[in-house]
């Protein structure tokens, strides 16, 4: 089996995730911040540990700016429904996937706020932020964007798109469920007021793991409110951060594991990642390319444009149809419509989806070889499909 | 010398506490409030163990430690 599915969850995860989430169940399996023995300190100082490194890692100045999540998703729920209200106008991109479209059509739908969809121009940062320009208006209370497609792996330009957000006196939200841990994000050079991501993709935890990263949890409205281990007498959910975003108990085995994950990242070094990662993309974009019948989505993707993930079509087959022929072969890739409508509407495959490669840290040339060499065959003798 | 504790909102102000004070040269240990139970229901303090107790709390505040209560005691 070779794994090319990076961008639905990393596979394999470090040794050290894995033995992480050992330890928590074996001795720190007691429920942090909520009790007074020595197991539920301890537990509660290795979640601690935890926050501090991903603040860290985030660009964060203070630990409590961190709150963990179940996935990227619920994150982003908390952020677009903490922030929007009646009358409000919202920004997103032409590349959004449905843990973003999807709550801001639902509160569009109820009549709650009016969106716009920002057509993203891949070649051309200039031309993309000349159009966000004349998107806003005087109530665009948040501009919320993919730091990159999980589609095709096209960045958007964060910065300026978050100082027009500013400029234009609105919030900016950024979901970087594809681009956490892979390349640097930094809270406040960004001027990102709220960072979302899961902790399964490239930061390498455990699945039940993401996070809320923001100095602005003061303006969120909760949409969950429970048990936080702190001021208990009151009925009110605590104002404070992380405590106001984290009702319940927190999913203290994958956070640990997280927490590895987090190592191994500062251990490897995410550049060396990064450039890995990129180039087995670009050896199957250049071993694609040369393949009669296949058809590629995105011009070849660079160092500090792209995104580890490649989309591709083979003649006469569905996304879904030659992923089952890879499946078959061995090779695990996602094929379909990637919880992304907008993207594919937008490269013209409503009628067919597409396949999706995003290697990962563990997946090596060879693999990449011996993917191409297939593809060879698939592509020429399509068949029918399954 | 009595033990200088300072009650604070959550678990997590409490482990930012420890750690600013630990940097700083203070002994301290997180434990669970209960010098002021029932007074603000769950909650943890950060109980000073070594350095001018008054200096901590000081370096605390500067911090911006949710501070609840400081007890003597």
């Amino acid at each position: 089996m070779i794994y090319f599915d990076n961008a639905a969850t990393t596979f394999p995860k470090p040794p050290s995730v894995i033995r992480a989430v050992q330890d928590a169940m074996t001795c720190y399996g007691a429920n942090p911040g909520r009790s007074g023995h020595k197991m539920s300190v301890q537990t509660a100082g290795q979640v601690y540990a935890c926050r501090e490194k991903l603040a860290e890692l985030m660009g964060a100045p203070e630990v409590e700016n961190v709150a963990f999540t179940q996935n990227c998703t619920h994150g982003l729920n908390l952020c677009i429904k903490g922030i929007l209200q009646q009358g409000d106008h919202v920004i997103i991109s032409d590349l959004e996937h449905n843990s973003v479209l999807r709550p801001v059509d639902t509160l569009a739908q109820r009549g709650v706020i009016t969106y716009d969809v920002l057509e993203i121009c891949p070649e051309d940062d200039r031309e993309t932020l000349s159009r966000l320009e004349k998107l806003f208006r005087t109530n665009t209370r948040l501009v919320a964007m993919t730091h990159g497609s999980n589609v095709l792996g096209i960045m958007t330009p964060l910065e300026k798109i978050g100082q027009l957000a500013h400029d234009h006196g609105a919030l900016f939200l950024v979901d970087a469920a594809q681009s956490a841990g892979v390349v640097p994000i930094h809270l406040e050079k960004m001027g990102i007021d709220f960072l979302c991501m899961p902790g399964h993709k490239s930061l390498y935890g455990p699945s039940g793991t993401g996070a809320v990263v923001t100095q602005k949890g003061e303006l969120l409205r909760t949409i969950i409110e429970g048990g936080t281990g702190s001021v208990s007498l009151e009925s009110q959910q605590p104002d404070f951060m992380p405590d106001k975003l984290e009702s319940g108990t927190v999913n203290t085995a994958g956070i640990l594991g997280l927490g590895a994950g987090l190592e191994f990242i500062t251990k490897t070094g995410m550049e060396n990642i990064y450039r890995h990662e990129i180039g087995l993309v670009q050896s199957l974009y250049d071993g694609l390319s040369q393949i009669k019948g296949v058809q590629l989505y995105t011009s070849r993707p660079g160092l500090g444009r792209n995104l580890p993930v490649l989309a591709f079509n083979v003649e006469s087959l569905t996304g879904e149809e030659t992923c089952a022929k890879l499946d078959e072969v061995g090779f695990c890739l996602r094929g379909g419509f990637h919880c992304a409508p907008l993207a594919h509407k937008k490269m013209g495959t409503l009628d067919r989806g597409m396949a999706r490669l995003s290697p990962g840290y563990f997946n090596t040339p060879e693999q990449v070889e011996i993917f191409l060499r297939e593809m060879r065959k698939i592509a020429a003798n399509p068949g029918n499909g399954r | 010398m009595a033990l200088t504790t300072v009650i604070v909102s959550s678990i997590t102000y409490a482990m930012k506490g420890q750690r600013i004070l630990a940097n700083n040269g203070f002994g301290s240990y997180v434990d669970r409030d209960i010098k002021a139970y029932g007074k603000y229901g769950c909650g943890y303090c950060i109980c000073i163990t070594s350095g001018d107790p008054g200096r901590a709390v000081e370096l605390l505040r500067a911090h911006q430690i949710k501070i609840k209560e400081v007890v003597t005691g």
